[in-house]
């Protein structure tokens, strides 16, 4: 066990009374409470914490923050392993275990850091380029070699077992970032009485004032302030990842990543989807690393993390600092430096008249002005530095094991850039600051704006709460047009242009995570790539996990130098959603698994199942499928089913048929306009099947319509489609015809329906109801109201088969679905009826050539048999382009029987046919089988088929070829899709 | 996106579906070429364009929808029912 040599003795934020043990590729190590897992190895000593992507470089912490491009790691075990994760943001928890990525066998020892030395072949569109002959070696050699090469983490190939929830709300004022800037604004605001939603990425707020800029008494008291306010909602660990339309934010909330375990109900992260009037963006600002050569060997760190881990968590990166700046910030980490006790061995700031910025650096500490950084010594830990006068070219040693290096700032513009609203360079910041457009209700305030100092950004922030409360009530109902630009005071020090060393030799990384450096973007500019957008792409620069963080302003820096640009007429890559990585586990959120969707059920389902029926999924519920007796299988027990229809009596439960009533005085004309065939002269309690087209003549679905009265009617549709037909008539009558008077409403789950068919259907029905069902009181498409003879329930029966046998649809309440179930059961007592699923019912369609599978959406009424049900008298949906030419083609593929010449021979859905002395090729292909299937009645094999040239084929033999399933071709006949009582005799009996 | 509903006020995209162009009227002829351009032929517009949005998880209503395809902001939602009944 290593002791914590680089923990200072005293100060931090840190809990020193309660350690906790944890392991960083297998060793142990202790750090306290109030760490995170990046402070806590630091503290240890642990200065090396992963390998390139590309290179194998060893590598360290660079930051403190969630934009950590090197420290990623393997977070846990098991299922819950979870990779790439920046150690930086990992809370410490007792028993933490992480390992390190991208390396083999392990971190000291990389074998694939060769890759460093096969280096110029890993330049810019090296995929474009090297491995490009010959083309075999790309699959077996290359791909392979890269892929374990290259990468980041390993995903545990496990199910993910936590769990996940989503949630919405809505607030007045959105604050993303819980800074001095955002909690200023949070007071200010709160003060007005509006809801505030204030959202933080780290566990507690405060920003800077924790860390860099530490400020115990001003962080006490803003923090004291905001918790004093009930209508300030406060959200820490949290990331607002998003900013979608409408001003919909998405927000990740890892409410369990820093315990060990998950508690009981508690979900391990929560997405939440934030709607708000108006947003305050307080995101901060990115310190930006400088580009030199050996800039990413551990140790080099940027200043501002150096000071957040000295402030924040008592930690030390090293014994030796060397100080390496642009702008003011250097001068502010040697302070901190000095006043935590560490040596410092030079201070070097690109700026010539550094001693009047930097009046405060004591006289004992070499002080380095208008000088470079050109090289690093030392592989997994910096030994030395070699700096340059910028001035005089003199160069000299220093010896140091850390560097501090402070490069400028990048505000956090990245959530206005995924709304399309770019940065634009700012020459006096050197930085590229956040645009104001009208209309997006925004407000931008603190360091994102270019602000520097806590003071300055109390003040905006001050600023940015009136002026967001002001947008508000100007328009309290919608999104505020209002500016975001608050007046700011400019910078007291010129930032000094300087992002990139004089020296190019060696590597001197722009992209730490995807290995890019100044020699690629520098190569991609001399090869043709003059736009940001195409360097970035081919050299992959800012496309890592952490999008450039670090990298794209100084990735435009090197490319603005190459063409000779400057800076601000180069151009900026896009932003898009997440700002940082988020987990697919939330996003799918509880919608995984069986809980995907929940399947619709009929009102029967339950009463079915203790039936001992089976189900399956068809469209968006379950439906019975079959009902087997006495250790059937399927096949027999749908044989059995389908014979019980034929020669005795069985129910099948319908109730997942579309039902819409439609009334007004209109109706007619409207049913005129929707079927393509006539209503008008349909007698009152008569029902007719109804077939209606889309407007570019394709038949879109069917179903019955009945006449209850004069101007009222009920449309039954598939299931299938039952939603899509409620919405496509209320298109109808909404926008083609308002002026219609009629009312449709969708009854579908209103009522529960049976199919009551076989030739003793009637004896079972008038054992059932109280009426007279006779087949003169009832004859066929007749409709009656009647009651159950059990309870009086009240019901109405249709006189409609879809079987072919004679048949029933009896509709009651859906709260009466089972007292109508058992009651059929006890009237059909004395006939053994049984029930049938929907595998009977196809097979029943099948026989009698009823298409349903065949309405493909590609099909016309003529191709299903159809087409005397499309008049050419009336105007109607499709009535037009039902005739196009192409629908008029002989050869069209349409409906025909098909029956295997051995009727044993089995064929099956998707087989196709064709010409009996053809060769079995694409090209000789006929069509193919929609519905295939046993049947019981006719002892054989049967199908439907969409063929070319349909029904004018019938007395062909053809071979049906089933590739797929792997079957030799089956000789087949094409007959009339009507395999059983063509006449249509037995629905009249 | 959020879809201000006539009826239901201010929901979510979820609430809704899509169907498209709202510029195209419905020929009254039995003209093909007409149809053809009515049922296939559709513009793509970058900015300003009148949709068709149903509010199926809703009230049920047909909008029509006065949208920006760029930006995605929303300036006018109207029923098309209460349209029809103003122009005639």
């Amino acid at each position: 066990m290593s002791s914590q040599i680089n923990r200072l003795e005293n100060g931090g934020l840190i809990n020193r009374d309660k350690p906790l043990n944890f392991t960083f590729d297998g060793v142990s190590y202790i750090g306290y409470e109030g760490d995170t897992l990046a402070s806590a190895l630091l503290a240890n000593g642990v200065t090396l914490l992963g390998r390139s992507f590309k290179y194998h470089r060893p590598r360290g912490l660079l930051t403190a923050h969630s934009h950590e491009p090197n420290a990623l790691v393997e977070l846990r075990s098991g299922p819950h392993k979870e990779p790439n994760i920046p150690a930086t943001m990992v809370e410490l928890f007792e028993g933490l275990s992480a390992t390190s990525q991208n390396r083999w066998p392990n971190l000291k020892h990389d074998l694939l850091s060769v890759n460093s030395l096969f280096s110029k072949f890993l330049v810019a569109g090296f995929y474009y380029k090297t491995f490009k002959w010959p083309a075999k070696f790309w699959t077996g050699l290359y791909e392979p070699f890269i892929r374990k090469a290259a990468g980041l983490g390993s995903l545990s190939g496990l199910n993910d077992p936590d769990t996940y929830e989503k949630a919405s709300k809505h607030c007045d004022i959105l604050i993303v970032g819980g800074g001095v800037s955002g909690l200023s604004t949070a007071i200010s605001a709160a003060k007005q009485n509006v809801d505030i939603i204030l959202v933080d990425e780290h566990p507690e707020l405060g920003g800077s004032l924790r860390g860099e800029d530490m400020d115990h008494a001003l962080l006490e008291k803003l923090q004291h302030e905001v918790r004093s306010f009930s209508n300030i909602k406060v959200m820490t660990r949290s990331t607002v990842f998003g900013w979608y339309d409408s001003n919909s934010f998405g927000v990740v909330e890892r409410i369990s990543d820093h315990l060990s375990k998950t508690p009981a109900y508690k979900p391990r992260q929560k997405m939440w989807k934030i709607i708000a009037k108006q947003v305050v963006l307080a995101t901060g600002a990115h310190e930006r690393p400088l580009v030199f050569q050996n800039n990413d060997r551990p140790g080099v760190m940027l200043a501002s993390a150096v000071r957040r881990y000295l402030n924040q968590y008592g930690v030390a990166p090293g014994r030796k600092a060397v100080v390496f700046g642009n702008n003011d910030t250097g001068k502010k980490a040697v302070e901190t430096l000095i006043s935590a006790g560490v040596e410092v061995a030079a201070f070097i700031d690109t700026r010539e008249d550094i001693h009047d910025f930097n009046p405060s650096i004591p006289m004992d500490i070499p002080i380095f002005a208008h000088s470079e950084i050109t090289n690093i010594k030392g592989t997994n830990a910096v030994k030395s530095i070699i700096i340059r006068s910028l001035s005089t070219n003199e160069e000299s040693q220093i010896d140091c094991d850390f560097v501090c290096v402070a490069g400028g700032w990048n505000p956090a513009v990245q959530l206005q850039a995924q709304r399309g609203i770019n940065p634009k360079w700012d020459q006096s910041h050197q930085a590229y600051l956040p645009k104001f457009n009208e209309g997006h209700g925004y407000i931008c305030c603190g360091s994102l704006t270019g602000l520097s100092t806590t003071e300055d950004c109390l003040t905006h922030g001050e600023a940015a709460g009136f002026k967001s409360v002001e947008a508000l009530k100007n328009s309290p109902h919608s999104l505020s047009k209002s500016d975001g630009e608050i007046e700011r005071p400019a910078p007291p020090h010129p930032l000094e242009p300087y992002f990139i060393s004089s020296c190019t030799d060696g590597k001197a990384f722009i992209d730490f995570q995807h290995d890019v450096t100044r020699k690629d973007v520098e190569l991609a500019a001399r090869e043709g790539y003059q736009s940001v957008e195409h360097v970035k792409r081919y050299t992959t620069l800012g496309m890592a996990t952490d999008q450039g963080k670090t990298a794209n302003v100084n990735g435009i820096a090197v490319l603005s130098q190459a063409i000779d640009k400057p800076m601000g007429t180069v151009g900026t890559t896009g932003f898009r959603p997440p700002y940082t990585p988020v987990s697919l586990g939330v996003l799918a959120g509880p919608q995984a698994g069986n809980s995907w969707y929940l399947p619709t059920q009929s009102p029967l389902h339950d009463w079915m199942e203790l039936q001992g029926g089976k189900f399956i999924h068809s469209g968006r519920g379950l439906r019975s499928q079959y009902f087997p007796q006495d250790g059937e299988d399927m096949q027999r027990s749908i044989n059995r089913e389908v014979l019980a229809v034929r020669q005795n009596v069985a129910f099948c439960d319908v109730s997942s048929l579309g039902k819409i009533d439609l009334q007004g005085k209109d109706a007619v004309t409207f049913l005129n306009r929707v079927y393509s065939n006539g209503f008008s002269k349909l007698p009152i309690n008569k029902s007719r099947y109804g077939l209606m087209l889309r407007e570019d003549g394709i038949v879109f679905d069917d179903g019955t319509v009945t006449r209850f009265d004069e101007n009222h009617f009920f449309l039954t549709t598939t299931s299938a489609e039952a939603h899509a037909v409620i919405s496509h008539l209320e298109y109808c009558h909404q926008v083609l015809w308002p002026e219609l008077d009629v009312v449709l409403t969708d009854c579908a789950e209103q009522y529960a329906a049976v199919s009551l068919a076989g030739p003793n259907a009637r004896n079972v029905l008038g054992a059932l109801v109280k009426d007279e069902v006779s087949d003169e009181k009832l004859p066929y498409l007749q409709t009656i109201e009647s009651s159950l003879i059990e309870h009086s329930i009240p019901c109405r029966i249709f006189r409609i088969s879809f079987s072919g046998e004679l048949a029933y649809e009896i509709f009651v309440g859906a709260g009466y679905a089972e007292i109508l179930a058992n009651a059929l059961l006890k009237a059909g007592r004395k006939y053994d009826i049984c029930q049938y699923g929907v595998e009977a019912l196809d097979v029943l369609r099948i026989e009698k050539g009823h298409v349903s599978s065949e309405i493909t959406g590609n099909t016309s009424a003529k191709d299903l048999g159809l087409g005397a049900m499309a008049s050419d008298k009336k105007s109607y949906v499709g009535s037009v382009l039902k005739n196009r030419d192409a629908f008029m083609d002989k050869n069209r593929e349409a409906v025909v029987g098909i029956m295997p010449i051995n009727p044993k021979q089995k064929i099956s859905n998707g087989a196709h046919a064709i010409p009996l002395n053809s060769k079995l090729t694409a090209d000789n292909d006929l069509g193919y089988l929609t519905s295939a299937t046993w049947s019981a009645t006719l002892g054989s094999y049967i199908a439907i088929g969409l063929i070319s040239g349909g029904t004018s084929r019938i007395g062909e033999t053809v071979h049906i070829v089933d590739p797929v399933n792997d079957r030799a071709p089956v000789k087949a006949k094409l007959v009339s899709p009507h395999f059983y009582d063509p006449e249509n005799q037995r629905v009249k009996m | 996106m959020r879809i201000s509903c006539p009826l239901c006020g201010e929901r979510a995209l979820e609430e809704f579906t899509y169907r498209g162009d709202a510029t195209k009227k419905r020929p009254t002829n039995d003209d093909m070429n007409e149809w053809v351009d009515y049922v296939f032929i559709r513009n793509n517009p970058k900015g300003l364009h009148k949709e068709h949005w149903y509010h199926f998880a809703g009230c049920g209503a047909w909008l029509e929808v006065e949208r920006d395809t760029l930006t995605h902001e929303i300036f006018k939602v109207q029923l098309t029912s209460e349209m029809g009944k103003n122009e005639t």
